[in-house]
């Protein structure tokens, strides 16, 4: 490895050993200077919150953010801004936020909650945006939500992902009753829909005759957010946003939570198993596990031998990182590096079982970082976000998106995996890396 | 059998269904009606009172972004520059990412990376130590230092901070450092305007800084605004067919679209960018030449006050009018005749005119944009015979109004203005009347679909498209791709496939 790397990242950079686990550092503030790929808490309350589209957004802050703050995803999504000019920084923002609430409820008559997002600025000048929230609740008469979300809070965006689920919890969260609740229903938490996921998974837990009611974000609406204290288990798949919800409802309302992971079979029908057991619906969840392998396994027969012993290199978020290293397993595909922006503790521990030794483990990589490794590694397919997506094109090296393209399909569940194995298949046989290479 | 007709003559499904058979002449999209689902089922149109953005402080869909990330388009079309954001992370990620969306690009950011204890205790340390890091790992030529609206309600003292900062890095690698390193600061709060604005400021700022006046040469200055890479080469083109040298102040064209080429040196920098000693030489040019009034001008004026340099401010040269005006003054500023090549091309473009107005005379347009490209986009509607209805820009502009009155009133039309409105407004305006083509940037695809209106993608920022970034509006051949563009559009959705063989 590079020694400039090296000296630059300290221990944020490891590699695993052949004994024990060696962590990289991380949950720290990112050094000052560098091209960061993290992003801000407003950035994170908005990737958690976006998608409930029965509820009015406020962003109070300058029009900057909204703008920004529209696009979740790859997808629009309506948000109302104050548009702070230089007077409302000066004498306050007050006037402009209550009169922007009155106008969004206005524009929008069916929505039955509201979400205040503060900003840098108003949170700088101190605008007492919750006690107006308050205000605002009794005029409307429906919840105002305030959403604590200013740019600069914590280390990263996963700041903003906690701030996000604390206000549901808090406000919304066992507000509500349900008039019929069944032996069989579960939340789903940490899936945010980005393809067309929360179909999947109702759809494969339905045939397992259980019955979701809520899912945290991705499918989500009022009366199933405050009626989510009425299920019996709550299945949590992103591990690093949603774990603090999970604990949370098992400790004030009881519901214990189930870690499963619907990326790649192997996971998939361990996490099926894992529900069937614990409702005692073991026969049904072998039915749905033969069913849907058997619908693949044309598929999988066809790509995998393609794919066998292909390196892969992966940078996200922090969820999908242990899940996705197993899902890749189950291709074949070995790992060369792997790295997030806002990983804690326990995901770099889970990430470190499920590479093999020789592996490279980064925290809060900057552009920087990625360039060298992947100068260095030159792994044949790299998986991350947007931004990653076109530094690793012009190195030559062929990229898997995330959130993918609308063509590509949902990931989780059987058929996913057949969809993620075609986008790693066509990222890595695409000719276009022959012809640049001049080959 | 007579059929009930729909209202202005129209057929609804049912009625197309109960046909017995298609007349011989057919039946036109036009006559179709084809109602849509509304997206939301409890959706109630919004109360008439508060439409007018001038009646209400809420901004629902804005057309414009924040301040900084104006700035940070023109640093990136510096040779090896990089800008350096005194804010959250948040400030350089979405920019980014809106950087990436657009041209498909690697674009790096540098961040100061404000967390709360920078809220509380300034933004001292982190840009210190930021700068040394960023110089120590990144090697660049510039650091274009952009504010925030954090660091600007701080309060941070950027100049103070600079020079605090330039002290210590001589300290610790040597005098020579700061030769190697070009310090310029912007400041660009977001809540005092618009990306508009912060183009605006960073030109301002990197002429301030950097442009000397030594020994007067024949240069002519150009700063192009926010146009794309392709329309950048057009320029240049059009310089080389008049032999004319000239210095591009923020020359994205070979930073935001660069060839891929392997093996890569590392570590990864375009080859492009406007150079700094051209930058520094910008003093001795013969005319500066702003073409967007609003994206610029402050650089233009600038040379124009301080070395007496001779300011061309607008417009875009974006049709036949403006082009026509761009090259004759180009031409009177430099002595140089107007090259036959060009004039050809003006022939090109008309005679591609003259062979489509059947098809564009009279269409009713909206458009909506930057006050520079969607007043440039109505002159060159008004000069194809279409009619202007409805024209907006997300960025309050003065100049907009003018330009779009002038354009108005020499082609007898009426439009309506909204100077500075969100697209709520605008798609409300669009919805209430017959418009036939959308001129306007991917934000307005949604009400194109909702509002069934063809759309013809212009303007900043375009990223549900490919390939906009690399081709030219500005100039005769890009008049020619524009009205290709528009007419082929108007082909596609307002003529029946059978109707448009020649």
């Amino acid at each position: 490895m590079k020694s400039c790397l090296n000296l630059c990242r300290g221990t944020h950079l490891v590699r695993k050993r052949k004994n024990g686990t060696n962590l990289p550092l991380c949950s720290r503030p990112s050094a000052p200077g560098g091209i960061t790929q993290r992003s801000c808490a407003f950035y994170g309350a908005r990737w958690m919150l976006a998608p409930l589209e029965d509820a009015i957004h406020v962003v109070h802050g300058p029009v900057g953010c909204a703008s920004y703050g529209s696009t979740v995803r790859g997808r629009s999504f309506r948000v109302f801004s104050t548009a702070l000019e230089e007077k409302d920084i000066v004498f306050g923002g007050r006037k402009r936020l209550i009169r922007t609430i009155k106008e969004a409820k206005a524009i929008m008559p069916h929505a039955k909650y509201c979400f205040v997002y503060a900003t840098c600025s108003t949170a700088i000048i101190g605008d007492d945006i919750e006690n107006i929230c308050k205000k605002m609740e009794k005029d409307l008469g429906c919840p105002v939500i305030f959403v604590n979300c200013p740019g600069f809070k914590g280390d990263s965006q996963a700041s903003g992902h906690r701030v996000a689920y604390e206000s549901l919890l808090n406000r919304l969260i066992g507000q509500g009753k349900r008039t019929e609740v069944g032996e069989y229903d579960v939340n789903i938490i940490g899936d945010y829909n980005i393809n067309g996921e929360s179909k999947v998974l109702k759809s494969l837990l339905e045939e397992m005759g259980i019955r979701v009611r809520c899912i945290f974000t991705g499918h989500a609406d009022y009366e199933g957010i405050i009626a989510a204290h009425t299920v019996r288990l709550n299945l949590l798949i992103c591990q690093s946003s949603g774990r603090f919800l999970a604990e949370a409802l098992q400790k004030r309302y009881g519901i214990p939570y189930l870690k499963v992971t619907f990326l790649g079979p192997s996971q998939t029908m361990a996490g099926l198993r894992k529900i069937g057991q614990y409702f005692g619906l073991e026969a049904q969840a072998e039915k749905v596990i033969a069913t849907g392998y058997k619908a693949i396994k044309p598929g999988l027969d066809r790509f995998l031998p393609r794919l066998k012993g292909k390196r892969a290199a992966l940078f996200f978020g922090a969820a999908r990182m242990a899940s996705l290293i197993k899902a890749l397993d189950d291709m074949g595909t070995k790992v060369v590096f792997t790295g997030s922006q806002f990983g804690d503790l326990t995901t770099y521990k889970e990430t470190c079982q499920a590479v093999s030794p020789g592996t490279y483990i980064i925290d809060d990589a900057s552009e920087q970082d990625l360039e060298h490794l992947l100068d260095e590694l030159r792994p044949d397919v790299f998986m991350g976000g947007i931004k990653e997506q076109y530094l690793s094109h012009k190195l030559g090296i062929g990229f898997c998106p995330f959130p993918q393209l609308k063509r590509a399909g949902p990931y989780v569940g059987f058929q996913g995996f057949l969809n993620f194995a075609g986008s790693v298949h066509n990222a890595v046989y695409a000719p276009v890396w022959k012809l640049a290479r001049g080959e | 059998m007579t059929m009930p007709l729909k209202l202005n003559g129209r057929l609804t499904i049912e009625d197309l269904n109960a046909l017995p058979e298609i007349p011989i002449e057919g039946i036109t999209y036009d006559q179709m009606y084809i109602e849509k689902q509304p997206i939301c089922p409890e959706y109630i149109p919004p109360d008439q009172d508060i439409i007018p953005s001038s009646k209400r402080t809420v901004v629902i869909d804005p057309g414009r972004i924040c301040m900084p990330f104006g700035a940070m388009w023109a640093a990136v079309g510096v040779h090896k520059c990089i800008p350096f954001v005194q804010g959250a992370q948040g400030c350089t990620t979405y920019p980014r990412y809106t950087f990436s969306r657009i041209f498909r690009e690697p674009v790096s950011i540098a961040t100061a990376s404000f967390h709360e204890d920078t809220a509380v205790f300034g933004g001292r340390k982190n840009f210190i130590d930021g700068l040394r890091n960023l110089i120590i790992r990144y090697h660049p030529e510039v650091i274009a230092i952009i504010t925030v609206c954090s660091s600007e309600i701080i309060g941070d003292d950027m100049e103070g901070f600079l020079e605090e900062a330039q002290e210590e890095l001589e300290e610790e690698l040597g005098p020579k450092i700061l030769d190697e390193v070009k310090f310029v600061i912007t400041h660009t709060p977001s809540f005092a305007g618009s990306h508009v604005e912060g183009y605006n400021r960073a030109a301002a700022a990197f002429l301030k800084t950097l442009a000397k006046r030594t020994t007067p040469n024949n240069k002519v200055n150009i700063i192009p605004g926010m146009i794309t890479p392709g329309d950048i080469r057009e320029i240049k083109h059009i310089l080389k067919l008049m032999d004319i040298e000239g210095t591009i102040l923020f020359d994205i064209s070979e930073t935001l679209d660069c060839p891929l080429r392997l093996p890569q040196p590392m570590p990864y920098y375009p080859k492009g960018g406007t150079r700094t000693e051209d930058i520094v030489n910008m003093g001795n040019s013969l005319m500066t030449f702003a073409l967007c009034p609003d994206q610029g001008g402050a650089g233009a004026k600038y040379l124009e006050k301080r070395f007496k340099m001779p300011a061309t401010i607008g417009p875009l040269p974006l049709g036949i009018h403006s082009t026509d005006l761009f090259i004759k003054s180009l031409a009177e500023a430099t002595g140089k005749p107007i090259a036959d090549e060009i004039k050809d091309e003006r022939g090109i473009l008309i005679d591609a005119m003259a062979d489509t107005f059947h098809y564009t005379m009279g269409m009713r347009v909206a458009i909506y944009g930057d006050p520079d490209i969607a007043a440039a986009a109505t002159r060159f509607c008004c000069e194809l015979g279409m009619e202007p209805a409805i024209v907006g820009s997300g960025t309050e502009s003065k100049q907009f109004v003018k330009d779009v009155w002038a354009t108005a009133y020499e082609y007898d039309r009426k439009p309506i203005i909204l100077n500075g409105s969100d697209m709520f407004e605008w798609e409300d305006y669009l919805k209430k009347d017959k418009i036939d083509l959308i001129l306007g940037n991917s934000k307005a695809a949604n009400v194109s679909k909702e509002a069934d209106v063809p759309l013809v993608r212009i303007g900043f920022p375009i990223y549900d498209r490919v390939g906009y970034q690399r081709r030219a509006y500005v100039g005769y051949r890009g008049g020619e791709y524009l009205l290709d563009l528009i007419v082929n559009t108007i082909l596609d959705s307002k003529f029946p496939d059978d109707r448009v063989q020649q």
